[in-house]
């Protein structure tokens, strides 16, 4: 018969029984090979996050345009080849703030400093400075209303959205667009089919302003809501009533 | 065993075992981080902060479940007990990287706002009335706070001051943190994503812990009623090994044979309510499987100068059988080994 000491694991003795040595080892090795088998499987079978990105290369970058301020800070810049139509860019300042547009710069010419971060064609400038009044050509603001839409897909924050953060979608992200448009920061509605040909669409309220807090419990979700759309430049601008917000 | 406190008693075995975690952890982060994604060129990954939520969590998710099934696992196969000497240090680096996760958390998507990160943590997502979407991060905060207790009270100090069936109550903790760990990634990462492998690898992890610990707990009998319970025969104690015998009420004792002489005391180390009953007789004491405490055999009194004492029992032999009386003598009574013919 073996010693009691030779097969019985004593820890303060700091010495494993000889027969459990090849065991261990074994348990050992299983154990890191299952780690690292589990890292490689769960990144490698990771989902697309998308395609917002920002233009880090062309570091910060100065923009001109007219600007509005409701339902939240919208640079309209003059047409060009790419956008005919003209663009509406949205902006914000660097971090999760809004940029606050004053009832006297309505319509006014502005030129902002920021990085642009761009998904598709919806793109935002995260201002780095003041904003600064310029002389510009007058600019059409015209707002062409395009009726009252059903429409399903999800409340994202647009600067995540846009590129700041990737995927910036989903339940996962849901805390932290919560947090970023508590501080202000323009919500969009990324809709899971185009409407009048654009897949996402600045939120806005019925009433002209920044959406109200009725939005917050639906942030993150597949949501189907109802509302007026309308188009400024090449913005879409969606006014739902949350009373008729369905969770699908 | 020591008497006195030191941060961490290192010896080679824990040295290794601490080596083996520490591979593992950043082996499997630089694997997530870096790797996986390099080798996904079909795909844009996620950025930087939210490739190491993911990574930290997951990897805190994986060693949260293989600790809890240690437990069970050495009660099934003693060749395991080496891992559970050191379990304690497995806990405190699940708890550090578990800590990682929120750090990233805090610092990625808490951050660039006059508001404290852990402020805006707690009041973004307050939608406590609905469940889809019902906020997920205060599961993985409730989690992390009972690691970070526990982690904190891991000290053999704090089971001191504790007492140890305080201590053991407390640190029982681990399941509820367990649990909402469970909850935190079912109502938040897994709603997120379309992958089924973290779906799969969660439910596996599930029924790993849970299916362990109920195959364990299956392995332990009801007590038979009466206040002197057969303990079988004597010939069936192997000497220098014992036997357990539960008593109902969650109390076992554990019978010993040292020679030709037989002695019983309660079957719960004082130290971590370890089995002593799966321990063996070495230097004529009872000596616990999962840290090495000692009692010895006549009045279940750790030997000076350690002080930790346990209930002794009864014992009487009939027909060549064991019988034990489970009305426990105090803590520390000598009771005269049985002498077997």
């Amino acid at each position: 018969m073996s010693a009691p000491h030779e097969d019985f694991f004593i820890g303060w003795t700091d010495r494993l029984p000889p027969r459990d040595r090849g065991f261990i080892a074994r348990v050992a090795l299983g154990f890191l090979l299952a780690m690292l088998l589990l890292a490689f499987g769960l990144a490698r079978t990771m989902d697309d996050s998308g395609g917002g990105s920002g233009d880090w290369i062309a570091g910060e970058q100065t923009f001109r345009g007219t600007i509005t301020g409701q339902p939240y800070a919208l640079l309209h810049v003059a047409p060009d080849a790419a956008h005919p139509q003209g663009h509406a860019m949205m902006l914000a300042m660097v971090g999760k703030y809004p940029v606050v547009v004053p009832p006297e710069w309505e319509g006014r010419g502005l030129e902002v400093k920021g990085w642009l971060v761009r998904r598709g064609a919806l793109e935002m400038v995260q201002t780095t400075a003041e904003p600064r009044l310029v002389e510009l050509p007058a600019a059409s603001r015209a707002v062409e209303k395009l009726g009252r839409w059903r429409i399903t897909g999800e409340i994202c924050d647009g600067q995540c959205y846009a590129g700041l953060m990737r995927p910036g979608t989903g339940i996962a992200h849901r805390a932290c667009a919560d947090f970023c448009l508590q501080g202000g920061v323009p919500p969009v509605f990324v809709a899971t089919a185009p409407v009048a040909g654009s897949s996402f669409l600045l939120m806005g309220d019925p009433s002209g302003g920044p959406v109200s807090a009725a939005m917050y419990p639906f942030v993150g979700l597949r949501v189907r809501l109802d509302g007026e759309v309308e188009r400024r430049g090449d913005m879409l601008v969606f006014r739902p009533d949350f009373s008729t917000a369905v969770l699908p | 065993m020591s008497i006195r406190y030191v941060p961490v008693g290192w010896s080679r075995t824990k040295l290794v075992y601490d080596a083996v975690l520490a591979a593992a952890v950043v082996a499997y982060l630089l694997i997530y981080m870096r790797l996986g994604p390099a080798l996904q060129p079909a795909i844009i990954p996620p950025d930087g902060g939210a490739l190491g939520m993911r990574a930290f969590g997951s990897c805190a998710f994986l060693l949260l479940s293989f600790v809890l099934c240690i437990g069970p696992l050495a009660r099934l196969d003693r060749r395991f007990l080496p891992l559970l000497y050191n379990r304690r240090h497995f806990g405190v680096i699940t708890c550090a990287v578990a800590a990682g996760h929120a750090w990233h958390v805090l610092g990625w998507y808490f951050a660039f706002s006059a508001t404290p990160p852990f402020e805006g943590m707690l009041g973004a997502d307050t939608s406590f009335g609905q469940l889809r979407g019902f906020p997920f991060i205060p599961f993985g905060i409730g989690a992390l706070a009972i690691m970070l207790a526990l982690a904190v009270t891991s000290h053999d100090f704090w089971l001191a001051f504790l007492t140890p069936p305080v201590w053991k109550r407390l640190h029982m903790a681990i399941y509820a943190a367990y649990g909402l760990a469970v909850l935190h990634l079912a109502m938040g990462a897994l709603q997120s994503s379309t992958n089924p492998l973290l779906a799969m690898v969660v439910a596996a992890s599930v029924a790993g812990v849970c299916g362990l610990h109920l195959l364990a707990r299956s392995v332990a009998a009801a007590p038979p009623p009466g206040d002197w319970i057969d303990a079988g025969p004597a010939s069936a104690i192997a000497d220098g090994r014992g036997i357990t015998l539960p008593l109902g009420g969650g109390m076992a004792a554990a019978v010993f044979r040292d020679g030709e002489r037989l002695s019983a005391i309660s079957a719960h180390c004082a130290h971590q309510n370890g089995p002593l009953g799966e321990g063996r007789v070495i230097d004529g004491c009872i000596t616990c499987p999962w840290h090495g405490f000692q009692y010895r055999l006549t009045d279940g009194c750790a030997p000076a100068p350690f002080t930790e004492r346990l209930a002794t029992y009864n014992l009487r032999l009939s027909d060549g059988r064991v019988w034990l009386d489970r009305r426990a003598n105090p803590p520390g009574t000598p009771v005269a080994p049985l002498e077997l013919p």
